[in-house]
């Protein structure tokens, strides 16, 4: 593509779609890492059966709107119940041991076993035939803004992100849930000694932190295919994007950040072949957490 | 070369020779994982990426004419190239930045093949027509050719990992696992061992990715994805962190795992690979939960005696089954082990000798300035305490001292030489050594190897002499472990010395912990509280023994609040009020002050 | 030991039998024994790792309890001993340290203090109170409790667990790491609050002096148990260098 001012701006617009996606998965990622400390790989398990349930309930007539909720709620559901019957356990039986550094190897190793036995059931049962499933009832049309060419289901998609960032960033700054969450994140020790029940804190962030990851997956999802390893590159994204944005339960900044990589991302298509720019994010990624050990940060943040 | 193995498996087919090979290479990923995680304590969620290097190495190579072993040798030397630059980053990472650092460099690598054009990778679909590889001249045809090539780096792999991981250059690792502060301020320098570890289990790494390309005669990407990393992970934490055996157990159980669905439970293949996963998936969760050791724990019965013959020492007897102690030992008179150099006759008590000079101590936080202009004497051969209200600056001024914090200006020096601004392990080597508030033991080692790993210049410590002095190394772990056994019996912990740290009562971690200092064979001693926290009769065998320390002629310093344990051991006492010393002498006159009374206790 | 605090205190509201507890591999307390009457303050002392710290975490919860009971108002309360129980209670720890939600504003640490309260205009009432008590937090309402001096961080936190209406505040070390002046106005604080709201506090300090004048009896704790149990003015007649054998 050559640099012309309408290139600039076509991308600008993917940039923007896709930077909403990274956003609200950065901010699903970040809010569940910085509340609880947990590493939750798993959360691509959220995403890949949020995405297949959308597929398998439009496939069979359900709306797509329906079928989006159902996803955003089944999400919820594996998010919740990992912390429930597999991290808390796991941690009360002998994470204990090592301290916090043996309760990270531990949740990281635990949800590495999900995501191998998840990926795989999927495969089996709800993929069988290996080709993966399409979200249907869906009307894609193109859409043009002004000489800008999206689609219909780009606008969509941007739209329930940027709704659902925002409908975090208030429920954290303006409800009395969200007050407990960012005490609990924190100070967990006060907030129990001031009366908050911190266990349950911790479910219900898995819930909302995993419900935007689900809901997030469906247009990701129909704009290719759902298949049972989808969820591994968003999970990495996901996680640059929380570990740029910094550990402060701030949607706005984290969403920020979201926005900047898909920006930088499309634009960067100007410059380098396309298939540079998973290495590029990859290697962003790596120097950034490299320089913690220079800069001093890798000592500080979260245990 | 080949016959006398094949012929001892032509009940075998090649697909079964096949699979062999495939579990001798992943025992060779994961024997060295485990190293590097299970022993050092270093996470690393990459092998695999390292295992991409020595496999494109072979494949690059061996179609430019080379043969394996060329490859292999480039392979490996590449990794641990790669390895030892991870591992200077990871030296001052915080464990969850090193997973993110990790994963984010098992990803870059496949993608780097994947872009990278010259010299040629292949990319997407790899180097394929791996075959008829020469190795040293012999062409290695079939799986059955293979077989004496991935058997003997195996074996090699594994007898390297269990020399380091199984003597007292492991004992150090595993107390870097354990507690790399604490080991440090005992003399070793952690960065050194951190940093060799790193580099060669990359290389051997390196190896296993350059025999799992022979084996499948292609290099491809996703032969070093992610994924592999995470089945080699796996196997470690399956099979038990910190055995090596247990790691070629996993090996071969996540190997067998393809076949057993395939034949036996008549899978069809594709679909038995994904039962693999699953299988294995599930075993790690499984595991994690109801078995966090794995199947073969550290230090497991099964595998100790193995161990110990490897080490050169005697199998260490069954751990007694110990009740709580209730009762604090008593201190018998006899029985102080002497000192490397000399103990009591090493330097001879000058009165008034100053062992250790600390001038114009200053030290800020934030603003703050917690120490202002601090003169501190340790006279040699005396008991140096100091005391004052809480937040008057006395735990800055021992960690000025100890060298765990640097000053902002002033100088500490320690027999002539001005230790300001050393390393912990430096300030060790030259005769001093600190103890810890909250004692921090190596909780999974036992009494006996954390005591015996303070000993002082050990050749069983250095990589080289481990392999190429045996004979030496064996000595000195024998002189290693009684130095440790006597020290045990000064602190009257003997009883205690096959049990880990972990199990022992605060107590008893405390005199453990004296035992472990005493071990370093420092003349400077400063211990942190060190009757925190106990029951009043421990406090009294702890006194006992601070006495005969210091009429050997080491010189101590304490900090403590307790002002019945000052009265009765300090020789001289440092009253600190706001980050000064605002009185010293003896201790008796210090307590009949009203002011330093007032000062203590606040004003009414 | 029942009736030995009950003939000082003749309504105790806290009381605490045979009390072991610690952390991990570490037991602290050897059983510990002491009772509160509604109204009275008393203070813990002893040297750093006595035991003190422990003791409050376990009475509040936050610690399990191996072996003892704790009763208050005579009900035994040993198996439901949960921070979150005890405050709605109405017994409240104040930590020594870290002790505030240093990114949250000083109107939301406060909000947090009530968050067991169900009614908005209690709430609301109480919040109005607190302004009262402490004009600063007024003046900084809307900034990060974290920025905050260390006397001003002190006088929030004691803000936010009034917050809840509690009858029991379990304080640890208040005088912490401030300077003289501010300790000053926060026992002054502690004892207007103790007369005007009849507050019953169990004290842990270290600056013996400033808690004795607000205090009613002392027990003193060496090695993880209660040595001692004196009255205020008992201790106060004492000559200060006696102070050193009592500890």
């Amino acid at each position: 593509m050559n640099f012309t001012a309408h290139n600039v701006l076509q991308l600008l617009a993917n940039g923007a779609v896709l930077g909403a996606f990274y956003a609200a998965i950065g901010c699903s990622f970040s809010l569940i890492l910085t509340v609880t400390g947990r590493f939750h790989m798993a959360w691509a398990m959220s995403f890949t059966v949020a995405a297949f349930l959308a597929a398998s309930l439009t496939e069979n007539g359900v709306s797509f709107w329906l079928a989006l909720l159902a996803a955003g709620i089944a999400a919820a559901g594996v998010g919740v119940a990992i912390e429930r019957l597999i991290y808390r356990p796991l941690l009360a039986a002998g994470g204990a041991a090592g301290g916090a550094a043996s309760a990270l190897l531990t949740v990281v190793v635990a949800s590495l076993g999900i995501v191998i036995v998840g990926q795989n059931l999927i495969s089996l049962f709800w993929a069988p035939d290996g080709l993966g499933k399409s979200i249907a009832n869906i009307d894609v049309k193109p859409v043009d803004l002004g000489g800008i060419a999206l689609t219909s289901l780009d606008i969509t998609a941007f739209t329930i992100n940027v709704a659902m960032i925002a409908a975090l960033f208030l429920i954290l700054r303006r409800t009395k849930l969200g007050r407990n969450i960012r005490a609990t994140s924190v100070n967990a020790d006060m907030a129990r000694v001031v009366g908050i029940d911190t266990k349950r804190i911790f479910l219900i962030v898995f819930g909302i932190g995993s419900f935007i990851a689900g809901v997030a997956a469906v247009p990701y999802a129909a704009k290719t295919v759902a298949v049972p390893e989808m969820g591994f590159i968003p999970v990495l994204y996901a996680l640059l994007v929380a570990f740029l944005g910094g550990f402060r339960n701030n949607p706005l900044q984290t969403a920020a950040v979201g926005f900047g990589i898909g920006i930088l991302e499309a634009e960067a298509s100007l410059l380098v072949d396309l298939q540079y720019t998973q290495l590029v994010v990859y290697s962003v990624l790596f120097i950034f957490a490299a320089s913690r050990a220079f800069v001093g940060g890798g000592r500080t943040a979260l245990a | 070369m080949t016959s006398s193995i094949v012929t001892s498996f032509a009940f075998l087919g090649e697909t079964d020779i096949s699979y062999i090979n495939l579990a001798l290479i992943y025992a060779i990923y994961a024997v060295s994982l485990n190293l590097l995680l299970g022993y050092a304590g270093q996470v690393t969620l990459a092998p695999a990426a390292f295992g991409a290097i020595g496999g494109y190495s072979v494949a690059r190579l061996f179609l430019d004419g080379n043969g394996l072993e060329v490859g292999l040798l480039v392979g490996f030397s590449v990794a641990l190239v790669f390895g030892v630059l991870i591992g200077i980053i990871a030296l001052r990472l915080t464990l969850i930045w090193l997973v993110v650092l990790t994963l984010a460099f098992s990803t870059i690598v496949p993608q780097v093949i994947i872009v990278l054009r010259k010299p040629d990778l292949g990319q997407v679909g790899g180097l394929t027509n791996i075959v008829d590889v020469p190795f040293f001249g012999h062409v290695l045809r079939d799986p059955s050719d293979l077989l004496p090539v991935t058997l003997a780096f195996a074996a090699i792999v594994f007898l390297v990992c269990l020399r380091m991981g199984e003597s007292p250059y492991g004992r150090v690792l595993r107390a870097v696992r354990d507690d790399t502060t604490a080991i440090q301020t005992l003399g070793k320098n952690t960065f050194r061992y951190k940093l060799q570890v790193f580099g060669l289990t990359s290389g051997m790494a390196g190896i296993a990715g350059g025999l799992i390309v022979v084996q499948s005669t292609v290099a491809a990407p996703g032969t070093f994805s992610f994924d592999a990393s995470l089945a080699i992970f796996a196997i470690v934490v399956i099979g038990g962190m910190g055995n090596l055996y247990g790691s070629l157990l996993g090996a071969a159980l996540i190997t067998a795992a393809t076949p057993f669905f395939q034949n036996v439970l008549g899978i069809d293949p594709l679909k038995a690979t994904l039962w693999q996963l699953i299988a294995y998936g599930a075993a790690l969760i499984i595991v994690i939960r109801l078995r966090p050791q794995g199947l073969l724990p550290a230090g497991s019965r099964y595998t100790r005696d193995l161990i110990a013959r490897v080490r050169g020492t005697r199998p260490a007897p069954e751990p007694p089954d110990r009740g709580p102690a209730m009762q604090a030992p008593s201190v018998r008179p006899p029985a102080m082990p002497a000192s490397r150099n000399g103990g009591q006759s090493a330097r001879p008590v000058l009165d008034g000798e100053i062992a250790v000079r600390a001038r114009g101590l200053e030290k800020s936080f934030g603003g703050v300035r917690a120490v202002q202009g601090v003169d501190i004497d340790l006279k040699r051969g005396a008991v140096t305490a100091l005391v004052g209200p809480n937040g008057a600056g006395k735990t800055t001024v021992f960690n000025l001292i100890a060298g765990a914090l640097r000053p902002d200006a002033g100088s500490v020096v320690l027999d002539d030489v001005e230790i300001a601004g050393k390393r912990p392990d430096e300030i060790a080597a030259l005769g001093m050594v600190r103890s810890f508030q909250d004692v921090r033991l190596f909780p999974q080692m036992t009494a006996r190897d954390n005591v015996a790993v303070a000993v002082p210049g050990q050749p069983g410590e250095s990589l080289a002499r481990l392999f190429a002095a045996p004979a030496a190394v064996g000595r000195g772990e024998r002189a290693a472990l009684e130095m440790a056994d006597e020290w045990l019996e000064f602190v009257g912990m003997s009883g205690a010395a096959t049990t880990p740290a972990a199990a022992l009562s605060y107590g008893e971690q405390k005199l453990v912990s004296l035992a472990r200092v005493l071990a370093t064979d420092a003349q400077v001693i400063l211990l942190d509280e060190p009757a925190s926290g106990i029951e009043g009769s421990w406090v009294q065998a702890m006194l006992d023994l601070i006495d005969r320390v210091r009429d050997q002629g080491r010189t101590v310093c304490i900090v403590e609040h307790n002002m019945h344990v000052i009265e009765q051991i300090a020789d001289v006492t440092y009253f600190m009020e706001s980050g000064r010393v605002v009185a010293s002498g003896d201790v008796g006159e210090l307590l009949k002050d009203n002011h330093l009374a007032e000062v203590y206790f606040g004003t009414v | 030991m029942d009736e030995a605090p009950t003939a000082i205190t003749p309504r105790p509201l806290l009381e605490v039998d045979g009390l072991r507890g610690g952390y991990g591999r570490k037991q602290v307390l050897y059983g510990c024994d002491l009772a509160i009457g509604d109204g009275e303050v008393v203070s813990l002392l002893g040297h750093n790792g006595a035991g003190k710290t422990t003791l409050l975490n376990t009475i509040i919860g936050l610690l399990p309890m191996r072996d003892g009971s704790v009763r208050f108002e005579g009900v035994d309360i040993t198996r439901s001993c949960s921070p979150v129980r005890n405050k709605q209670r109405g017994i409240s720890l104040i930590p020594s340290e870290r002790m505030v939600f240093g990114t949250l504003s000083v109107l939301d640490n406060l909000r947090l203090g009530a968050t067991l309260e169900r009614s908005a205009t209690r709430r609301a009432e109480r919040l109005e109170e607190m302004f009262e008590l402490f004009p600063i937090l007024r003046e900084r309402a809307s900034q990060m409790a974290g920025t905050l001096s260390g006397g001003q961080q002190r006088m929030l936190v004691i803000g936010v667990t009034l917050m809840s209406s509690p009858r029991v505040l379990l304080l640890d070390e208040p005088s912490l790491g401030l300077a003289p002046a501010a300790v000053d106005s926060v026992f002054e604080t502690l004892g207007r609050l103790a007369r005007e709201q009849q507050l019953t506090i169990l004290l842990v300090e270290q600056n013996i002096g400033p808690a004795l004048k607000i205090s009613d009896r002392v027990y003193t704790m060496r090695s993880g148990e209660i040595r001692r149990e004196l009255s205020a003015t008992e201790m106060l007649a004492m000559d200060r260098t006696q102070w050193w054998e009592l500890l």
